[in-house]
């Protein structure tokens, strides 16, 4: 799956425009890390692509791997602050993942399929969560809760997730952990977006890279194929 | 996040010192008008200690009903609020802006504003009409204030939550009702328990004042027993303050705690009023006011309550009085010379700011002859004589509150006996005669007429004996358990929408 931005324009109330005509695309399979200052317009390119904002002009679209045009693709998106809920427990944290597919009057309930269960349990075992998962998430490290929020990407079956700023609140070791396990998921088919100030993460982790200036992408391409200073550069 | 970084307003410290100063000088002034500052005033400071002083230690006696009135008041806010948690969070959630846009939540915003400006003891008024007088009509009202309050702190604390917390479940297409089942409530689970603690606290208090929505029984203590000080006079030798409360015990009580009369105030200490009197009351029931002169069913009730009585081992007898009209005579004389002469002044200056009935009224006092006035104080000794010596031989006279029930409002003229009569005097018929002489009374709820109104029951005891009457009243209370029987009336019987 990919998650083309075409064109994007936005803006918030204000007449200053934060996008200006960006050209992106986010695959399945692959790490994308897109880099910028702050107020670049980071955020709200990950909002856009999210379906969160709409577009002023351009659109976002998701086509599969032979370019038909997905009408409910599987996205994710983990926001700055993480976005679990403080006072759920892990697992139903991961759970709220799979509402959409599970009967609703139970799940409003509370009630989830075995299977779902099951499943949201075997998830966070993979992710080393299987400790916690009854714990409140807000009494998690930083780390962890991170981890909580790829388990619910990959409970959502998220073919793609979208995270703002994914590592910049970790010390430098839960970050690397956090990213092998990034990595390890990339190859089993999940497309990560990140977006971080970070440029020293770009050689190890990253597939793709662009840099974001000003509401435009001013550089873009293989992670491989850019030099590190080129990155600092245009930053 | 920002464009660019835009220069910071300078820092200002939220309450300059001019600020602070301002204030202090507005509060000062006001407290300056509202005489804070009165020589007076700063004199009796020194009465804080006496009063503090009045209150230590603690008087144990009263400590059984105040705790069983206090658990009523729990009860009736704990279902309140109980009820209003329930109806606050959905509304709350409606109202919640990051949930759903301004067509729903502004018209319902306004709505829970309306509902908060009508404060719990007009909506528990609004009840009655509907389910009666009684705790029921406190919890209905305190849960319908209580929901548009509450509903108010709830959307605040759900506008707070973490906006990102909801996004990351929205992009998921989880829907509105996971987006409140799963991330609103429980990020702000713990200000929905803490402000629905805070109104139940709220509503303790509140409903101190509702539960007394159920007082009924009237204490009308002997002519001077109480001071008037401070009473707006409307006939000063007429004019008694008197009590209304749940029991004879509460009357009792304020009785006193209030009355000028050392005597007194010790001898109706609900404590040392005797618990038992029954077997040996004799009451005398004024058969020939009644008959002919009251409501059939108020008639009625008054033959069954002193049917009751001797059921339960008081004697009644038939007592007789000078005709009430008689009363009624030298009472409107003394009534109308000396309100008019207590708003002579105003009557000829501001005519026009009085009602036409009053107006007329103060008016036609103005021309009571003297004579008339001074026969009219005579005979109220001789009257009062009268009364006295049928007490002699009796605890109590027996009679209705009133010959009738409670009359819709505005209605001038009411049949009684086959005659028109106006309102007024026919309310006043049957406690006027004890207002003139001066007698105390008291008036116990008794039963409810078949349209629901109340009928009360009038006992009137021996003059500046008012502690006697307390205890005949105590006994009687008792006896025919009139406190269960009348809250249980009030609770299953609503007042006709008429």
């Amino acid at each position: 799956m990919q998650l083309r931005l075409e064109d994007v324009w936005f803006s918030y109330r204000n007449p200053v425009d934060v996008l200006r005509g960006v050209n992106i695309a986010f695959s399945s399979g692959e790490v994308t890390m897109v880099l910028g200052r702050s107020g670049s317009g980071k955020t709200t390119l990950l909002k856009v692509a999210a379906g969160l904002l709409k577009p002023k002009r351009g659109r976002v679209v998701a086509v599969d791997d032979s370019g038909v045009e997905l009408s409910d693709p599987r996205i994710g998106y983990i926001p700055q602050g993480i976005g679990v809920v403080g006072n759920m427990s892990v697992l139903e944290n991961v759970l709220l993942g799979a509402f959409d597919r599970s009967p609703k009057a139970w799940a409003l309930l509370g009630r989830f399929p075995r299977e779902e269960v099951e499943r949201a349990e075997e998830v966070l075992e993979l992710l080393g969560l299987g400790d916690v998962v009854w714990k409140r998430a807000r009494e998690l490290s930083g780390g962890q809760k991170q981890r909580v929020a790829i388990a619910r990407s990959l409970m959502h079956g998220s073919e793609l997730v979208l995270a703002d700023e994914f590592v910049s609140q970790l010390d430098p070791l839960t970050t690397i952990e956090v990213l092998e396990l990034v990595r390890k998921l990339r190859s089993r088919g999940v497309g990560f977006a990140i977006t971080t100030h970070d440029v020293h993460l770009v050689p190890r982790y990253a597939d793709r890279v662009a840099v974001l200036r000003e509401g435009r992408v001013v550089l873009e391409g293989e992670a491989g194929s850019i030099a590190p200073e080129d990155l600092v550069r245009a930053l | 996040m920002r464009a660019r970084t835009l220069p910071r307003p300078p820092q200002r410290p939220p309450f300059g010192l001019l600020t602070q100063l301002l204030l202090a000088l507005i509060t000062l002034a006001l407290l300056f008008r509202f005489g804070a500052f009165d020589p007076s005033v700063i004199s009796r400071l020194g009465n804080l200690p006496a009063f503090v002083a009045e209150m230590l230690p603690p008087d144990p006696r009263p400590m059984p009903t105040l705790v069983l009135s206090m658990l009523e008041t729990v009860m009736i806010a704990f279902a309140g609020t109980t009820i209003a948690v329930a109806f606050s969070v959905p509304l709350a959630l409606l109202s919640t802006r990051s949930l759903f846009g301004p067509q729903v939540t502004v018209p319902l915003r306004f709505l829970l504003s309306a509902i908060r400006t009508v404060p719990a003891i007009i909506w528990a008024l609004i009840f009655v009409v509907t389910v009666g007088f009684g705790p029921l009509a406190g919890v209905l009202g305190t849960a319908m204030y209580s929901t548009g309050y509450l509903s108010k702190l709830l959307y605040e604390a759900f506008d707070a939550v973490d906006r990102e917390v909801l996004e990351a479940a929205r992009v998921m297409r989880v829907g509105k009702l996971a987006e409140m089942r799963y991330v609103v409530i429980p990020e702000a689970a713990n200000y929905i328990l803490s402000q629905s603690l805070f109104m139940f606290e709220y509503n303790v208090r509140a409903s101190a004042i509702l539960g007394a929505l159920c007082g009924v029984v009237g204490l009308k203590p002997s002519y001077p027993a109480v001071s008037r000080d401070g009473v707006f006079p409307l006939a000063p030798s007429l004019d008694t303050v008197g009590f209304h409360a749940l029991s004879v015990w509460d009357t009792a009580a304020a009785l006193s705690k209030t009355t000028s009369s050392p005597e007194l105030a010790q001898r109706s200490d609900p404590f040392r009023l005797p618990s038992s009197v029954g077997s040996a009351v004799r009451l005398g029931y004024l058969r020939s006011w009644v008959e002919g002169n009251a409501d059939p069913e108020v008639e009625r009730a008054a033959e069954s309550f002193v049917r009751e009585l001797e059921a339960k081992g008081f004697e009644v007898v038939e007592a007789e009085l000078p005709d009430h009209e008689l009363f009624r005579r030298y009472w409107y004389f003394i009534r109308r010379a000396e309100a008019s002469e207590v708003h002579e002044h105003w009557v000829l200056e501001r005519p026009e700011d009085y009602g036409p009935d009053v107006r007329r009224m103060l008016e036609e006092g103005l021309r009571i002859r003297a004579v008339d006035y001074v026969r009219a104080m005579r005979m109220r000794e001789v009257l009062r004589d009268a009364v006295e010596s049928v007490l002699r031989e009796l605890d109590a006279l027996v009679l209705p509150a009133s010959p009738i029930t409670a009359p819709e409002a505005g209605l001038a003229k009411v049949k009684v006996g086959g005659r028109e009569v106006d309102v007024y005097s026919a309310l006043l018929s049957f406690t006027m005669p004890f207002n003139l002489t001066g007698h105390p009374a008291i008036v116990l709820p008794y039963t409810l007429s078949s349209e629901g109104l109340p009928i009360s029951m009038q006992l009137v005891g021996r003059y500046m004996r008012d502690h006697e009457l307390l205890a005949v009243a105590l006994a009687v209370e008792r006896a025919l358990d009139l406190k269960r029987r009348f809250k249980e009336l009030r609770v299953r019987t609503s007042v006709p929408s008429s």
